[in-house]
């Protein structure tokens, strides 16, 4: 008993400072911190939509379940409670006549608006708006009349026609519909940023509830988008977790239960892993300011390699003090920790600030995990008790990880670009089925087409938005040739201010104005329309408007996400609606000389990964080398040096090629993958290479090796259940990797 | 006992009046509806707004069509197309996408369709499910006065007076809450 009381405090004391130190972390969740770093204009414009600026806010609700204008008569009244709940930004259902502020704000706004300005007021156009508006009169009478009196031209009903939907999406009693007409369609923008899980996941249930209190029985409510995703992917992955977790210790515990058969070596056994989080947590914070979820999360498994030392230690105990053993297989785990520090520290120098903090948690937690290790004497843990091997028969067979490793080097040269998966959603910590639903509503809504962007840039706000309107001029004769339906500019909001003044001076004085519509005879009192000349003359007197103009409206987010200051200058965007090729639409705007540039965000997001990847592998490329030298340097023999890395090299490179056939691809989860199990395989090598000469040692090693193996291998294979994408990779890859290592360590090594 | 018999005295009362006035119902709505090919009236309505000097008047053709819908097709402002149904009206003007509307924005016309197609469909029954009527007969003819039962459209509308001579429906006057009034006339023939 007076064994565990050591083991046991040195926990206590590591799991509280751990355990403070987690919950005094800034914990960053932004999904994009595992993306790549952008580079150009372009990859930028790709990240921020990736990690979801403003799309990462927006929720799709849809209303199913009963006529259509019972539907209709429900968005609305959703619409009007979900606007008072505080986290919301802006309820959109296509029906914005019962929104005061936004019509006011049009009204102000629709003579810098309206395009055409001279076709509107020419005498045949005004005629025309007139019998509109006296149809209009026809049909529901008083209630119109004011509007009539204030807008006499129709100018705001076709503004907000466009801005709501570009006239594209299907309404019923004017709200949004499905193409169907059955469900009625939402759109919901949250005050909350997209990581931000809890204050999303309260949103949520107070956007249920008040349709649970309004609804009338029978409707269905179906809600949708980042936040609704990330919510439900937090709760998918937290549950997730725990049950893995618990599994992988149970894992552990049972080999290690076996192995050493007493509670005061495993408690000791858990020491190096804690000191080694501990140590990981506090450089990561010094280097870093802040740690991301993720990074705490992989940072964890990464660790992994830590829970061997002190199975190799407690493996190779004999008679003697366990401060002998410690000093003699101090030469092997010090040479394998050293080796794979290098490659962590190559993780650590990549762009991606996620994985740079990844590499600096695993380096500085695997040495201190070492450290731990060599000092547990210290602590004085009672010894394994188990009956010592004596002897081991070994098989000497070189040319089977030789061939396979060749095998599966000419099976992954001869994939060629097919060994790579560039699929950027792979890489997001989110459920894919969750994703799916959404991309179902969002088509549903019409909006669908958030591939493609036409990003236009300036040195000033002016600038971007003038090129944006050449843009939308060349875009306008693209629509000719049938090359795109509509498109949603920064522009409807915010005309350049020369566009602006050009269209104010198109317009009529007031007094000019009256006589045109005078001149209609159309049978309206004189003065009818004096309202409406009030405010063409306080337009005239205003001037253009600002971004500021559309402060406190549901319309500035939109605006905001349209246009954005970057470093150099401000960028304005285009969302196209109704792409038919990308391609031919790209070669038009650079025929026409559109000062504008199509975004692909599929294929952007892949090229970056691709570039990513080709950085992340030249400085794991330089790692090995280097690791490779490191090891000549130590062993001072090139068989010796051969034998060692011969393991570890064939299994990373057999599990390389199962994986990519098997797992579609391989990405850069893979890759930490990959690396991980050259840690661990390298580390088998070493100590199996280190005691061949002495038999008992060697019998010892090896039932060191088998229980890492097994205990290691089990958590990760555990790991490799979890319905989080990137997890499961991760665990596969590694259960696979540990598995050939050990395999080909066992008797792949040359005598 | 008093009130007793005071009940059973009111409750004869109106059974009487509830008995006397469906059978002069029946018989107009059974004389108007048109036997064979459906019937399509011409109407001319007039209907006054403060912004105009001299009242709106909306010309066009009123049928119901086989789907029991009732199609009000305008010719005077403008040419355009109202299809209303049970709950819906679709709006199809000249150079603009159809649109629908919930008719609950509509109440006049709402009450109009009720009115109208149970009318036109010689269907009593809905009418007094619709409507609390009244029905006055002189030599000049018949009147019609409908008010309508549901809530929400007797708040913007008063009633609808429809009047005519023998079985020719010849006029409807639709009275608002808010004190206007649209006048409309009818005729076979334009």
């Amino acid at each position: 008993m007076r064994h565990v009381w050591r083991p046991l405090l040195a926990l206590l004391v590591l799991g509280g400072i751990g355990a403070m130190a987690v919950s005094a972390l800034q914990l960053d969740y932004r999904l994009d911190a595992f993306l790549p770093a952008p580079r150009t204009a372009q990859q930028e414009i790709v990240v921020e939509q990736v990690a979801g600026g403003s799309a990462g806010r927006l929720i799709l609700a849809a209303v199913e379940g009963d006529d259509p204008m019972v539907l209709a008569e429900t968005s609305r009244s959703l619409a009007a409670a979900w606007r008072d709940l505080p986290g919301v930004v802006r309820v959109d259902n296509g029906d914005w006549s019962d929104n005061e502020a936004i019509v006011e704000k049009l009204m102000q706004a629709r003579f810098v608006l309206a395009s055409d300005v001279a076709g509107r007021v020419e005498p045949a156009a005004v005629a025309a708006a007139l019998e509109n508006r006296l149809a209009d009169l026809a049909l529901a009478g008083s209630r119109v009349e004011r509007l009539i009196a204030r807008d006499p031209l129709g100018l705001v009903e076709s503004l907000a026609a466009d801005l709501a939907g570009g006239g594209r999406a299907r309404t019923v009693d004017g709200v949004w519909f499905d193409r169907e007409g059955e469900r009625a369609l939402l759109l919901l923008q949250s005050a909350h940023a997209p990581y931000a899980i809890e204050e999303q996941a309260r949103l949520l249930d107070s956007l249920r509830a008040r349709f649970a209190e309004l609804a009338p029985a029978g409707q269905r409510l179906q809600l949708a988008g980042a936040p609704v995703i990330g919510v439900a992917s937090a709760e998918a992955s937290r549950s997730d977790a725990l049950r893995l977790s618990l599994w992988g210790s149970a894992v552990v515990l049972l080999v290690l239960a076996f192995a050493w058969r007493s509670a005061s070596a495993m408690l000791a056994g858990a020491v190096p892993l804690a000191f080694g989080v501990v140590c990981g947590l506090g450089v990561t914070v010094l280097a870093f300011g802040q740690v991301h979820g993720l990074t705490l999360a992989f940072g964890f498994t990464l660790l992994g390699v830590a829970l061997d030392y002190p199975v190799h230690l407690f493996g190779h105990a004999d008679r003697r003090a366990l401060s002998a053993t410690a000093r003699n297989i101090r030469a092997p785990l010090l040479l394998g920790v050293a080796s794979t520090l290098i490659a962590y520290v190559a993780i650590w120098l990549s762009s991606s600030p996620g994985l740079a903090q990844l590499g600096a948690f695993s380096a500085a937690g695997l040495a201190g995990a070492a450290i731990a290790t060599l000092a547990l004497p210290a602590l004085d843990p009672a010894l394994p008790r188990r009956v010592q091997p004596t002897r081991v028969t070994a098989i000497h067979w070189p040319a089977v990880p030789v061939l396979l490793g060749l095998a599966a080097l000419g099976f992954l040269v001869w994939q060629g670009p097919e060994r790579w998966s560039n699929d950027l959603s792979r890489l997001s910590p989110i459920d894919r089925a969750q994703i799916e639903a959404d991309q179902e509503l969002r088509s549903a809504l019409g909006g669908g087409d958030v591939r493609y962007l036409i990003a236009t840039a300036g040195d000033s706000r002016e600038a971007a938005l003038r090129a944006s309107e050449a843009t939308v001029r060349a875009l306008e004769a693209a629509r000719e040739q049938d090359l795109i339906d509509d498109w949603q500019a920064a522009t409807d909001l915010l005309p350049s201010e020369s566009t602006q003044r050009r269209r104010l001076s198109a317009w009529p004085a007031p007094g000019e104005m009256s006589e045109r519509l005078a001149a209609a005879e159309s049978g309206f009192l004189p003065g009818a329309f004096d309202p409406f000349l009030s405010d063409l003359a306080a337009a005239r007197a205003r001037g253009p408007i600002t971004r500021e103009f559309w402060a406190g409206t549901p319309l500035q987010a939109r605006l905001d996400s349209q246009l954005m200051p970057t470093d150099g200058g401000w960028r304005a965007l285009i969302q196209p609606v109704g792409l038919a090729d990308a391609g031919r639409l790209a070669a038009f705007l650079e025929r026409s000389e559109a000062p504008a540039q199509l975004v692909d965000l599929a294929e952007g997001s892949r090229a970056m990964v691709a570039a990513w990847r080709g950085e992340a592998g030249l400085s794991l490329g330089i790692a090995a080398a280097l690791i490779v030298g490191l090891l000549w340097l130590r062993l001072r023999r090139a068989r010796e040096t051969l034998a060692v890395i011969l393991p570890p090299a064939a299994a990373v490179l057999v599990t390389a090629a199962l994986m990519s056939r098997f797992d579609g691809g391989l990405t850069i989860v893979h890759l930490v993958g990959l690396l991980l199990t050259a840690g661990i395989g390298l580390d088998f090598a070493l100590f199996s290479r280190s005691f061949l000469g002495d038999p008992p040692a060697a019998a010892r090693s090896r039932r060191a090796i088998n229980t890492c193996a097994l205990s290691t291998g089990g958590v990760f294979f555990v790991l490799g259940q979890s319905v989080i994408g990137m997890l499961q990779m991760l665990g596969l890859t590694v259960a696979l990797g540990i598995l050939l290592s050990w395999l080909f360590t066992r008797i792949g090594q040359p005598r | 006992m008093i009130s007793g018999l005071l009940t059973l005295i009111l409750i004869a009362a109106a059974g009487t009046t509830e008995a006397a006035a469906p059978d002069d119902l029946d018989r107009l709505v059974a004389t108007l509806a048109p036997a064979g090919e459906p019937a399509e009236l011409h109407f001319r309505e007039r209907r006054e707004s403060p912004l105009l000097s001299e009242p709106l008047v909306v010309t066009g053709r009123l049928w119901r069509n086989p789907q029991g819908q009732l199609v009000r097709r305008t010719t005077e402002p403008q040419e355009a197309t109202y299809t209303l149904t049970a709950g819906m009206i679709i709006i199809e003007r000249p150079g603009q996408s159809p649109r629908n509307y919930s008719l609950g924005h509509v109440p006049e016309l709402a009450v109009l369709y009720h009115g109208l197609s149970a009318l036109l469909a010689g269907n009593a029954d809905a009418l007094r499910e619709r409507f609390e009527h009244e029905l006055t007969r002189d030599e000049t003819g018949w009147r019609l006065s409908l008010q309508p039962r549901d809530a929400a459209l007797a708040d913007k509308v008063e009633s609808l007076t429809l009047s005519g001579s023998d079985d020719r429906l010849e006029r409807f006057e639709l009275t608002l809450a808010d004190g206007g009034i649209i006048e409309t006339e009818l005729s076979r023939r334009p």
